[in-house]
């Protein structure tokens, strides 16, 4: 070999150091031969069988794919909003009459109708993306009425850009909604031009 | 005894070292190093405030991220790692670089494509792919670069005078192949005109093979050049023994071999095969002890310095870098264990991750070389050990603040994201209210960057006077070195196989390849030619022309640097967005959108979510219909007109790429996306939008965004996710 052992001046610590020292030598760079630190022999042994055991759990021992698992996670979600929808699904009015008459009924139809609806309706109602819903003029409705309000902001209208609420609000807050609109309409603030039909009722 | 000695004095072969280049990468470092981590406090201002992005297409967040990520890795760590890879391999291999002349063609290559980065990512020149975000003419520059670099550093090997390669030296040569691969095959594309192209790969064999490249660009940019520096700087800085050289072997190639198949865990639950994210997941597990393998020889060479660590500087920022490396690999495989990732994913979290690596490993580890380096290259002493203390306290700190920001930010974005009450209902149904709450987050974030920032202010500050009061004079002339030639160190045929290996660079570059090349073979090649890989669906239809416009103005924008374009296979994302992403849905997005990041909600299934004047008042001021967005205004997409005539050559590409167009809507493309605009301005005009505004960008734009996840219809059957 030949070693140039006098370029290196590494600093060694003591007699097991000088014999683990090899007769390597790269531009006064020295090398020990240390063993590798048990520690991370099995963390290195260890996830070369996790991945082993872990490809073929997922991909040959029939473990739930992904897809499988959101199924099954969506079905238990699915069915409670079955139930959700249930007891929000029909409209009765002395329930609602009994909402109305508590105390913080109208505070809640403000705030339910500023968080929601004024980002397309404005604040006041009077319309931008969605209609102004202050006029005479509805678009998806033929008749308006506490009832037919409630069912239409329930589902929505996706053609026109009307979300669906009924996954999104408590039966409260659809109640709150309906309030709001219902002493808007046919105040015929100035505000978007109408759209769709004039309802008489 | 006597006359042996004298023959081989005469065998002494004199040489020197091209110092001047590896001075040329250094102050390279310094400049674009400071650019790029500008750049980085700049974008973190603007998701901290939306008015840091000044109303105007060259500063929003869109386009100036990318250049921030591009400066960051190529332009400050690239040079970082030339002069660090100039500096030690002559001196390693006992030998000048081969060629001046194609240094100096590296250097200057390298530069200018710097500067065509820096002034064409501002201008939306963009493939939109991660880090390789370059346009087709300046990707082809970059490959030449490298490949002159290449054939200068392997013709260097070839004239050594060290019969063995140092581990150092592996991790440079495989930096220098697998960088190679993974640039050329990512970037492969058609080109439509001299700024713009469409992926030769589409939606998810699109997002598949950046995913392979973005995660090995960390791997083979970041992480194994880095390492050879560790290898080099270290050792010498501490005049200590590498720790383990069986070490050094075994942590060298089960790194290597593991990292290049790990790219898939940045997919996981996304609309890939389900079998490659088990086997990137799989991978980036056992990638933890071959990273911690490096870690351990670069900590363990420290032993019986630690008193020094104290004092000195360079070693503190070798000490750190190397501390930070083994906690990013640790956090790296924790965030592919898929319950982690599922609400690490798109949240803020993984940026915090990537920079305990990029300013924790790289900054760190390049503060510590420069400091190094610069006095050695200009023989003289470094200026003021405090002002690098400093630098490095500042660093710390700022850093620390970063990580820690960002872990409570993604995290808690994570978690509002899923959260569902017991009646089905998303608790935080406004995403924006998910955003406002990690505002805070956001600034404490950018005051860290500032720190960092600072500090390699004064690293410029430091090196700056130790070069100016370097003595002229003992810089007039290289220096001298002598050594026997090659043929008189024989191959080691004692030390067992590797050793012998380290002596037959060749082999050692050939096996290198082949084993960055099996993984990636296994996890590409099925998804690029099979027909099976993706399950068709004959409901899906190519892009109508002006929607085409309207995503290659998406694209420009840079759209997906905060909104993803797929719905991960989760109850919350249902409810939130809509139906779950499937692969079919993507065979003609060229290049895919899927994006890394929810900075914003989701885009998969905006498609008629909204009406399209709700789209135009968004994008002219997001405030006015989302209050508390932090989405910068877009006012000159209703200033820049369409080219519509483009569009034929457009399609015409996209169809020889395979999508079915006829032949009708290729030549009427122009007509047929007039057409559209008009029904688009059809209910525009009905809400107050003058005439005039036809022809705008923005109707392209709407187009594109009420088509997006809609070919599908809008109910989602579940039993259809099978």
């Amino acid at each position: 070999m030949n070693h140039q052992k006098t370029d290196a001046d590494n600093i060694i610590l003591n007699k097991t150091e000088e014999e683990l020292l090899l007769d390597h030598n790269y531009d006064g760079i020295e090398e020990f031969d240390y063993p590798l630190p048990s520690w991370w022999s099995v963390t290195f042994i260890g996830g070369v069988v996790f991945a082993i055991f872990y490809i073929y759990f997922y991909n040959f021992a029939g473990a739930p794919s992904l897809k499988e698992e959101y199924i099954q996670e969506m079905s238990k979600v699915n069915a409670i909003l079955e139930e959700q929808r249930k007891l929000t699904g029909n409209f009765d009015i002395e329930e609602y009459n009994a909402w109305a008459a508590s105390t913080d009924a109208d505070e809640m139809a403000n705030t339910v109708f500023q968080d929601n609806c004024a980002s397309c309706h404005l604040e006041g109602g009077t319309g931008d993306i969605g209609p102004n819903l202050t006029d005479s003029y509805w678009l998806n409705l033929k008749e308006v009425s506490h009832g037919t309000l409630y069912g239409f902001i329930r589902v929505g209208n996706e053609d026109n850009g009307m979300p669906a609420w009924q996954d999104l609000l408590t039966k409260e807050e659809l109640f709150a909604a309906v309030t709001f609109l219902m002493k808007l309409k046919n105040t015929n603030q100035p505000g978007k031009e109408p759209q769709g039909e004039k309802v008489l009722k | 005894m006597s006359a042996v000695v004298e023959s081989r004095e005469s065998q002494f072969e004199t040489f020197s070292y091209d110092d001047k280049l590896t001075k040329m990468f250094a102050i390279a470092t310094m400049v674009w190093g400071v650019v790029a981590l500008f750049l980085g406090v700049w974008v973190a201002f603007e998701l901290a405030t939306y008015k840091m992005n000044l109303d105007s297409p060259y500063f929003t967040f869109g386009r100036l991220r990318p250049l921030h990520t591009n400066a960051a890795i190529f332009a400050f760590v690239g040079n970082a790692i030339f002069a660090g890879i100039y500096y030690s391999t002559p001196r390693l291999l006992k030998t000048r670089m081969a060629s001046d002349l194609m240094g100096r063609i590296h250097f200057w290559g390298w530069q200018l494509i710097i500067v065509a980065a820096a002034i064409s990512l501002p201008l939306g020149y963009t493939t939109s792919k991660e880090y390789a975000e370059l346009e087709w003419p300046i990707d082809i520059a970059v490959a030449l670069v490298w490949v002159t670099f290449g054939v200068n550093f392997f013709l260097t090997l070839k004239q050594r005078r060290e019969r063995h390669i140092y581990v150092a030296i592996w991790f440079y040569i495989a930096t220098i192949i697998t960088v190679a691969v993974l640039y050329v095959v990512n970037n492969l594309e058609v080109p439509v005109s001299w700024m713009k192209s469409y992926s030769l790969f589409a939606g998810v064999q699109d997002a598949l093979v950046q995913w392979w490249y973005g995660h090995n660009a960390v791997a083979f940019f970041l992480t194994t050049p880095f390492l050879g520096l560790m290898y080099y700087f270290i050792q010498k800085a501490v005049n200590r023994p590498v720790y383990s050289y069986r070490l050094s072997i075994i942590h060298f190639w089960s790194l290597i071999f593991v990292y290049i198949w790990a790219g898939p865990h940045h997919l996981l639950y996304s609309a890939l095969p389900e079998w490659v994210q088990t086997v990137g997941m799989a991978f980036s597990i056992a990638l933890w002890a071959p990273s911690w393998g490096g870690m351990i020889n670069g900590l363990l060479t420290l032993r019986g310095a630690w008193d020094r660590v104290r004092k000195e500087p360079i070693l503190k920022f070798f000490a750190t870098a190397v501390t930070f490396y083994g906690m990013a690999t640790f956090e790296g495989p924790l965030l592919s264990i898929k319950s982690v990732n599922a609400i690490g994913h798109f949240t803020d979290w993984i940026v915090g991750h990537v920079h305990a690596g990029t300013i924790g490993w790289n900054y760190m580890m390049t503060a510590g070389v420069l400091y190094y380096m610069v006095p050695k290259l200009w023989k003289t002493e470094l200026w003021s050990q405090r002002l690098a203390n400093i630098q490095f306290w500042s660093a710390t700190i700022g850093l620390l603040l970063y990580i820690m920001s960002m872990w409570t930010a993604g995290i808690t974005k994570g978690l509002m994201w899923r959260a569902v009450d017991e009646t089905g209902k998303l608790v935080y149904p406004d995403f924006v209210e998910t955003v406002i709450k990690i505002i805070p987050m956001y600034w404490v974030r950018a005051f860290g960057g500032v720190l960092v920032l600072f500090g390699f202010i004064l690293l410029i500050i430091n090196l700056y006077k130790t070069i100016k009061l370097a003595p002229k004079e003992e810089n007039q002339e290289e220096e001298k070195f002598k050594a026997l030639p090659l043929s008189a160190s024989p191959l080691d045929t004692h030390g067992g196989p590797h050793r012998k290996l380290e002596g037959l660079t060749l082999l050692f570059s050939v096996l290198s390849f082949v084993a960055i090349i099996i993984g990636s073979m296994i996890e590409l090649l099925p998804a690029l030619l099979s027909n099976n890989f993706i399950a068709k669906d004959a409901r899906v239809k190519p892009y109508r022309p002006l929607e085409v416009a309207g995503r290659d103005i998406f694209v420009r924008e840079g759209c997906y640097t905060c909104h993803s374009q797929l719905v991960r296979p989760m109850a919350a994302e249902k409810l939130r967005y809509g139906r779950v992403s499937t692969a079919a849905e993507y065979v003609y997005d060229r290049p895919f959108q899927w994006g890394s990041r929810r900075i914003g909600p989701d885009l998969m299934r905006v498609g008629g979510k909204y009406n399209h004047m709700w789209h135009y008042r968004h994008m002219l001021n997001p405030r006015e219909v989302t209050p508390g967005s932090i989405m910068p205004n877009y006012p000159w997409l209703f200033k820049n007109k369409v080219k519509f005539e483009a569009l034929t050559k457009k399609l015409n590409v996209l169809a020889a790429l395979g999508a079915p167009y006829s032949k009708e809507e290729i030549d009427n493309a122009p007509m047929l996306a007039k057409e559209h605009a008009q029904k688009i301005m059809n209910e525009l005009e009905a809400g107050g939008v003058k005439k005039k505004m036809i022809d705008k960008e923005i109707v392209a734009l709407i187009a594109y965004l009420q088509r997006l996840g809609t070919d599908l219809g809008g109910d989602d059957e579940i039993s259809s996710v099978e």
